[in-house]
């Protein structure tokens, strides 16, 4: 008789075990699947870890409902908030970790466009400065006719950048050509510059930007955006 | 009948129970090892963890590294999603349920000292729950000092290296700035083949992130740029006649 009380209760606890990991896995992927959609999955997954918190406290209540000892209560509850509290820590540091090395990459792209272009628009004027002062004789190209030399098919609006690697997009546009000035532009088509709303040459808004000007006293640098 | 699963010690059809257990456990260790393999063919590396936020982590890189490249971001896949709610379920409800709720039960049974419980796949079952529960409590602790340990150092290796950068691109320019100086004749300020007479313009010798001093010779210049966030850091280049940079030295916490 003892046996079957027992076997009974046993079977009832199951049930209820049952009962309440079906309740906790609907409910933390309704709240899962339920979360906006996004291209990151941060935002299903803080929900989702938030609804699991809650479904964690309610399900602990439960277990540690008398007539277990206090001291037992206690002790388990502390730890458990613990617990949760040093989970929830190290779940939002991992977030702001991932997402600030994401934010790295971009600076980091951006730091390399603007060295390159500044270096490349200031390479190419200065190769032309170099050669234009080395000419002796009387009969003396003028700055363009050197350019021109050096970079065939520059005409203004041309584009004289090739690209050097997949997800170099950036362009070298010959903006002005002229006998005693040459004005080239370099500009990304994806990384941001400083102000989101300038306006660039291609008509693209808020991409980096600069500019170097070539004259026989030399290269004035501007860095536009 | 097995005298050995018919003592007391051992529930009824204990034996095929194990069995089971056994073969859905290998199966699907067998399951995650054939995925992984493809993945990583395929040059995609998919984390198999307890731990949720690594597979949120590896989304916001992959949409990082897209932006890099001038890809727009994507969305995650089913089966990263998959993958990050289960982690969820199985720390979050799953295990911390069948723990506690069993635990709370051979607490309560002690009361009733005759009853002897036999071997059964639950009592199994119970420990594999009890194992991921105190392994997680315990993991978190260590996880979450390391983690910000290495949060905090990174932070500061990217705001060094980010210093270290814009000196660079300042060096470059005072670099154009001299072989100008060494192109243009004296007429117009400049060097006529010639080094000597090149300053620093006041401008460019303190800037925000370092001051720069030169020495110069008739074939070529030596930059040094001192840090002003990191005074005990420096960076020395030479610059040649051609204004080709050469010779980069970094110092302190640039090295």
């Amino acid at each position: 008789m003892e046996k079957n009380t027992v076997t009974i209760e046993i079977k009832q606890e199951v049930s209820i075990t049952l009962l309440w990991i079906v309740a906790g896995v609907i409910f933390v992927s309704l709240v899962f699947l339920l979360a906006p959609s996004s291209m990151e999955l941060w935002p299903s997954l803080n929900a989702a870890g938030i609804a699991g918190a809650v479904y964690l406290i309610a399900m602990l209540t439960y277990a540690l409902r008398k007539p277990l000892e206090m001291r037992v209560r206690v002790w388990i509850g502390v730890a458990a908030i613990v617990v949760l509290a040093l989970g929830a820590f190290t779940w939002v540091g991992m977030q702001a970790q991932t997402e600030f090395q994401a934010d790295m990459m971009m600076k980091i792209r951006g730091v390399i466009g603007r060295n390159v272009m500044r270096r490349y628009v200031s390479e190419v004027p200065l190769k032309t400065l170099d050669e234009f002062y080395q000419q002796r004789g009387p009969n003396k190209s003028s700055l363009a006719d050197i350019f021109c030399k050096e970079n065939p098919g520059a005409v203004v609006g041309a584009n004289i950048h090739r690209p050097e690697w997949e997800g170099d997009w950036w362009q070298v546009v010959v903006t002005k050509l002229e006998p005693a000035t040459i004005e080239l532009l370099s500009q990304e088509t994806y990384v941001k510059g400083r102000d989101p709303q300038f306006k660039n040459r291609n008509g693209q808004v808020g991409m980096m930007q600069e500019k170097s000007i070539l004259t026989e006293k030399g290269i004035t640098y501007v860095s536009e955006n | 009948m097995s005298q050995k699963t018919d003592s007391p010690d051992f529930a009824s059809g204990f034996i095929w129970q194990i069995v089971l257990l056994t073969v859905v456990v290998l199966c699907f260790a067998v399951y995650v090892r054939s995925q992984e393999h493809s993945m990583s063919r395929l040059g995609v590396s998919s984390p198999t963890t307890i731990f949720p936020w690594m597979i949120g982590g590896k989304q916001t890189i992959g949409n990082g590294l897209r932006a890099f490249g001038g890809k727009p971001p994507e969305p995650p896949p089913i089966d990263d999603k998959v993958r990050a709610l289960g982690p969820v379920l199985v720390s979050m409800v799953l295990c911390p349920t069948v723990f506690f709720l069993e635990w709370r039960r051979r607490r309560l049974m002690k009361e009733r000292p005759f009853q002897k419980t036999p071997l059964r796949i639950s009592g199994i079952f119970y420990a594999l729950c009890g194992l991921v529960v105190v392994l997680v409590a315990v993991a978190v602790g260590p996880i979450a000092y390391f983690g910000e340990s290495a949060r905090a150092n990174t932070r500061h290796a990217h705001a060094i290296q980010s210093n270290r950068d814009v000196i660079d691109n300042e060096l470059y320019f005072l670099a154009v700035d001299a072989a100008q100086y060494n192109i243009l004749p004296r007429q117009l300020g400049g060097g006529e083949r010639s080094f000597e007479g090149f300053a620093v313009p006041e401008t460019k010798a303190k800037t925000e992130e370092a001051s720069y001093s030169v020495t110069v010779t008739k074939s070529m210049v030596s930059f040094r740029a001192t840090s002003t966030r990191y005074p005990s850091s420096t960076v020395q280049v030479n610059v040649d006649s051609l204004g080709h940079i050469r010779d980069w030295r970094y110092e302190g916490e640039f090295q």
